[in-house]
């Protein structure tokens, strides 16, 4: 990101100036308070944004200036974690991994293979036909995550992933983003809870009233 | 062909989310067409008894008793040099009288005992298509001053009405047709939209992980030609049977018979037109739904 400049309205602004760089295969942290600008940063790599000024190069391609049509062939290489979980109720687990590559028009014996293998990744694979009322917290979100990595996606974001997770949840859920990370994926986590990343030396990016102060270029 | 498939499931699985909604749907549109069946099995009908009407348009001339030969044949040369006459014939009393219990069919009875010569000697004179009933207006008018013709008769009173009437029957049936096809297209839209709102968290996890809009809006289309097809199929069959079981009812007064007009359905391929009216009016309500639903 090149001097980014994003605001929802005139006297809005959400992030100024920002400038940072993040490598292939990196696993990096966005922290700050509530309001800082890191769910308005993540939001603008998977376009649910639109920046005001300033270039967003993602794997080689200024995502700043892309084009309606090609927003969902950019989301299919960017896996993204919610914390509020966004699955659907009424699908099974499997169901719910299965959309992502659905999307993609893959073949169905493809589907039943990759789905069955992500959710063997996350430690899910004996609730696959349960629907996601039925599952814990942490099991929701690991659905989430699975979905989120069923195509194998270069990079990974996770906005607030542990928010609504205890303790030794959130430390399972880093421990899983770790080992997806060490496949290739690039991973970023926008997150309060630095404890982890303090203790496995990821690097941290940190924002303040929509600036980076420390961790950018 | 694996995509279709998969859309085709997906249309399923939305229909069966909202039975109610769909329900209600299917039925309001097979409502709306079995109207539409209706309207269009009585336009077809009068349009084809007004043709039949039109070119069967006879005029009759009645001599009187004292009609003698010559008056006879100056009536036939006025009618040979007749503009728009096709063909004339002239029928003896008696052959008058045996075409008409012809004509009467299983009520001839109602002649027994009466005279045998009942009707008089006429010439029965049938005009060209193109004709029109000026000419048959014309020719009656001079045809009833010549000697030796008691009347002259040709329907004149429902005739000039006929024409008129079945213009106006038709742009009747053209507007009503027309609204009650806008408001199928009115319900569909809704439907589908009520459908999009029910179903807007699931768009928008599907745009998040890379969902296409034609993904997205394709199974809407199939629902949307899909009940309209199927309630404009039943609409269809239910105009067919109401057709089945109340025509047959009805007693055809004796002018209908005299026209050998017969009250039967539409024509087989209405219903492949029906049901593709349905298709076209489905998937365009879900257009118009489509196009005022803001994408995310």
């Amino acid at each position: 990101m090149y001097h980014v400049y994003l605001s929802y309205g005139p006297d809005s602004p959400a992030l100024c100036d920002i400038s940072l760089r993040v490598d292939k295969a990196e696993f990096m942290f966005l922290s700050g308070p509530s309001g800082a600008g890191k769910s308005s940063l993540l939001r603008l790599l998977f376009l649910a944004e639109r920046c005001n000024s300033g270039q967003i190069l993602l794997m080689g391609e200024n995502v700043a200036k892309l084009g309606a049509r090609k927003i969902p062939l950019l989301r299919r290489r960017v896996g993204v974690v919610f914390q509020d979980f966004k699955l659907l109720p009424e699908r099974t687990v499997s169901e719910n991994v299965a959309i992502r590559l659905e999307v993609e028009g893959k073949p169905r014996r493809e589907i039943q293979r990759k789905t069955t293998e992500t959710l063997r990744l996350v430690g899910l694979e004996h609730k696959a036909s349960s629907c996601p009322s039925k599952l814990s917290g942490g099991e929701q979100q690991r659905v989430a995550i699975a979905r989120a990595i069923a195509n194998d996606p270069a990079i990974l974001l996770a906005d607030e992933p542990t928010g609504n997770l205890d303790p030794d949840l959130s430390r399972q859920m880093y421990q899983l983003f770790n080992e997806i990370n060490s496949r290739g994926t690039t991973v970023l986590v926008a997150s309060h809870d630095l404890g982890w990343a303090g203790q496995n030396l990821k690097r941290v990016i940190r924002l303040e009233q929509g600036r980076i102060v420390s961790g950018g270029l | 062909m694996a995509y279709i498939a998969m859309s085709w499931v997906k249309t399923w699985r939305q229909l069966k989310r909202t039975p109610v909604l769909t329900g209600v749907t299917l039925a309001t549109f097979a409502l709306v067409f079995f109207i539409l069946g209706m309207l269009v099995f009585t336009g077809h009908h009068l349009v084809a008894l007004s043709e039949r009407m039109q070119q069967g348009t006879e005029l009759s001339v009645f001599l009187a008793e004292s009609c003698s030969l010559d008056q006879r044949e100056q009536i036939q040369k006025s009618l040979r040099v007749a503009p728009g006459v096709r063909d004339q014939r002239f029928w003896e009393k008696n052959e008058a009288t045996d075409r008409f219990r012809k004509l009467l069919g299983e009520h001839a009875y109602v002649l027994d005992g009466l005279e045998k010569d009942l009707l008089p000697a006429s010439f029965e004179v049938s005009f060209s298509q193109t004709a029109g009933v000026d000419p048959i207006r014309r020719l009656a008018g001079e045809l009833s001053q010549m000697k030796g013709v008691e009347s002259v008769e040709y329907g004149e009173g429902w005739v000039d009405r006929l024409v008129p009437m079945v213009h106006s029957i038709r742009t009747l049936m053209a507007v009503v047709g027309g609204s009650i096809l806008f408001v199928g297209l009115l319900i569909m839209a809704n439907t589908i939209r009520l459908s999009i709102f029910a179903q807007q968290e699931e768009i928008r996890i599907l745009r998040l992980v890379g969902a296409t809009e034609r993904f997205i809006k394709t199974p809407f289309f199939l629902a949307g030609g899909f009940l309209g097809g199927l309630g404009a199929g039943l609409g269809g069959v239910a105009s067919w049977l109401l057709f089945l079981t109340w025509i047959p009812e009805i007693a055809l007064p004796g002018w209908l018979l005299e026209l050998r007009w017969n009250v039967g359905f539409l024509p087989g391929y209405w219903l492949g037109w029906m049901i593709a009216l349905g298709v076209l009016v489905g998937v365009l309500g879900t257009w118009f739904s489509l196009v005022r639903t803001a994408s995310g």
